[in-house]
């Protein structure tokens, strides 16, 4: 085997651990990448080398940003008596999008899954805690899944417990879907139609 | 819906070939450990993409082989379809029509198919796990959302399985709220459920066994009451130690009883036996009555256990039936049973040889 041959395996190998990327579409990748625009490549390859650097977790609510606090947090306009609370720093984008909701978001960083060995104390649950204690509503926007159901639940309580509000953001999003792929009309209506959560222990 | 014919590649010790099956009838003739069961299991595969003798899929590969094919070509309301399942190690994919099928689920409520056999006598007198997967199956023949209900309330009962031999307790009273919002679900459907299926089958049971005692199916649910709260609660500690869920659907149970004993303390083998046959029977009516096509039925050595008066009194009772496919031993007297359509086919060491 040459060099050349060598490096594109390796290419090949690397993109196919991408999500959603099998070996078929890596390979797809690399021939295409090989005979593409020089100047787009190397932007492509900046991007990658520099997005790590350049994007962090907000500090307050845990959201991507380049700035710290984020553009959300750091907003005089937003509406701070409202907590809007996801699994994944990529659900805000994507509520964002909807133009529905003008509070601040809190990123938990997962779900509680206790087959994965993953635990409330692994989530950023006590920060939300903290957060919310002088707000009027705390809305609960994980996703429509098991786990995203025990955690909201398991949230609700602590939050019932210290007298802050609750809603559930779940209505109208596909049973098993993600945020991440619903489309801003659902979501709006989903914002709309939130209920009031007790949790019934 | 039947099936016109049935494509084996790699499939146990049958051949591989093409195997025609454009008949109301099927006959499987052959002696023990020849392969007649093998292909009631491929025609079975194509409807459920499971099998019903084991849980290990991959055990259906031929031995020494790694990956099985059977494609199955089938008539419904006049349409033609085509359905190819493949088993690659634990890997199965399915395709109908050519295009993949990405839930099992899919195909199930696809082609009501119900098969008697052998081990159907533990829908009986097994475990209250069998008890319960015949019930099961009975469902999501006629619901297709409850196999989506009980797949959620497993994955519940895991959860919350894990949390009590990890000691996660902050996470209980969140999955304990989870556990009955998905499970009475469960319980409204079984409930419903077995008192209809208990109407068919007492119907049944008068007409096989010419008794006039009542027999019913009965509903033993788990938890007392629709509201099962305070019940998980109160139950809390002991589920603690035993690090496990200690009630709920899962710990249904389904008992039979025969006038005003339960069934298994005053029937014989044989009785038993017949009663399970009659259950399939039951479940086959049930099917036809919920869902409109007629079913395919698969009969594994079923009338070699019934005396002449019984074996005529169960074919009666069969349900109408689009296809049928029986296994037969070579000296049983089977030719009384044949129409003039009768496809007979006389299997050997996994071959399968149209007889005329
Ligand atoms: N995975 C497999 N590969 C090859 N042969 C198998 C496999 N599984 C079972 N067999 C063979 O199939 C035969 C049993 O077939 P079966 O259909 O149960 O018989 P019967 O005609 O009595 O119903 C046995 O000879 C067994 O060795
Ligand atoms: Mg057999
Ligand atoms: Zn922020």
């Amino acid at each position: 085997m040459s060099a050349t041959s060598d490096i594109l395996t390796h290419l090949i190998k690397q993109l196919s651990r991408l999500p959603g990327i099998g070996a078929k579409s890596a390979a797809r990748i690399a021939y295409y990448l090989l005979q593409a625009d020089r100047a787009y490549t190397e932007s492509l390859s900046d991007d990658i080398r520099e997005i790590q650097h350049r994007i962090r977790r907000c500090s307050v609510c845990g959201s991507f940003t380049e700035a710290d606090p984020c553009d959300v947090c750091s907003n005089p306009q937003r509406d701070r008596s409202r907590i809007c609370v996801v699994e994944q720093p990529q659900d805000v984008p994507v509520l964002e999008a909807s133009g529905a909701f003008a509070g601040l978001y809190h990123v938990l960083g997962g779900v509680i899954s206790p087959i994965d060995g993953i635990g409330p104390e692994d989530l950023s649950v006590a920060k939300l805690i903290d957060r919310a204690t002088d707000v009027s509503e705390v809305i609960l926007a994980t996703n429509p899944t098991v786990e995203g159901e025990t955690t909201a639940l398991y949230v609700a309580k602590l939050l019932e417990e210290r007298g802050i509000p609750v809603s559930r953001l779940a209505l109208g999003l596909p049973v098993g879907g993600d945020l991440e792929y619903a489309d801003r009309l659902t979501i709006e209506r989903s914002l709309r139609g939130r209920t009031r959560l007790t949790t019934e222990f | 819906m039947s099936f016109t014919s049935v494509r084996l590649y790699h499939f146990r010790n049958l051949d591989d070939t093409t195997i025609e099956t454009n008949a109301r009838d099927v006959f499987l003739v052959g002696e023990n450990g020849q392969g007649k069961t093998n292909f009631l299991e491929a025609v079975y595969f194509t409807c459920y993409g499971s099998s019903f003798r084991t849980r290990r899929d991959d055990t259906l590969i031929r031995h020494g082989e790694d990956d099985l094919a059977v494609e199955a070509v089938f008539d419904r309301a006049d349409e033609t379809h085509r359905i190819v399942i493949k088993q690659a190690g634990r890997k199965k994919t399915i395709e109908l029509n050519g295009k993949p099928v990405s839930d099992r689920k899919e195909i199930v409520s696809n082609v009501p198919c119900i098969v008697f056999c052998h081990d159907d006598i533990g829908f009986v007198t097994g475990a209250p796990e069998m008890q319960r997967w015949f019930m099961n199956q009975t469902l999501s023949l006629v619901d297709r959302d409850y196999l989506d209900s009980l797949r959620l309330y497993n994955r519940v009962l895991r959860s919350r399985n894990a949390v009590l031999k990890s000691g996660q307790f902050t996470v209980l009273d969140a999955l304990d709220q989870q556990l009955v919002e998905t499970g009475i679900p469960i319980v409204h459907r079984r409930r419903d459920m077995s008192s209809r299926f208990s109407e068919v089958l007492g119907e049944l049971f008068g007409t096989v066994f010419g008794s006039s005692e009542k027999f019913q199916l009965i509903y033993r649910a788990s938890w007392r009451s629709d509201a099962p709260h305070d019940e998980i609660r109160n139950r809390r500690e002991n589920d603690l130690r035993m690090a496990t869920t200690t009630s709920g659907p899962h710990r249904d149970r389904f008992v039979y009883q025969f006038g005003d004993s339960l069934l298994t303390n005053t029937a014989s083998t044989g009785q038993l036996r017949l009663v399970s046959l009659i259950l399939r029977v039951a479940q086959a009516q049930f099917v036809r009555q919920a869902t409109g096509p007629l079913p395919v039925l698969l009969l594994d050595d079923v009338l070699l256990e019934l005396d002449p008066g019984r074996r005529a009194r169960f074919m009666e009772a069969l349900p109408d039936y689009e296809q049928a496919f029986f296994t037969f031993l070579p000296d049983e007297q089977y030719a009384g049973f044949r129409a003039d359509s009768t496809l007979t086919y006389r299997v050997d060491g996994g071959r399968l040889s149209a007889q005329s």
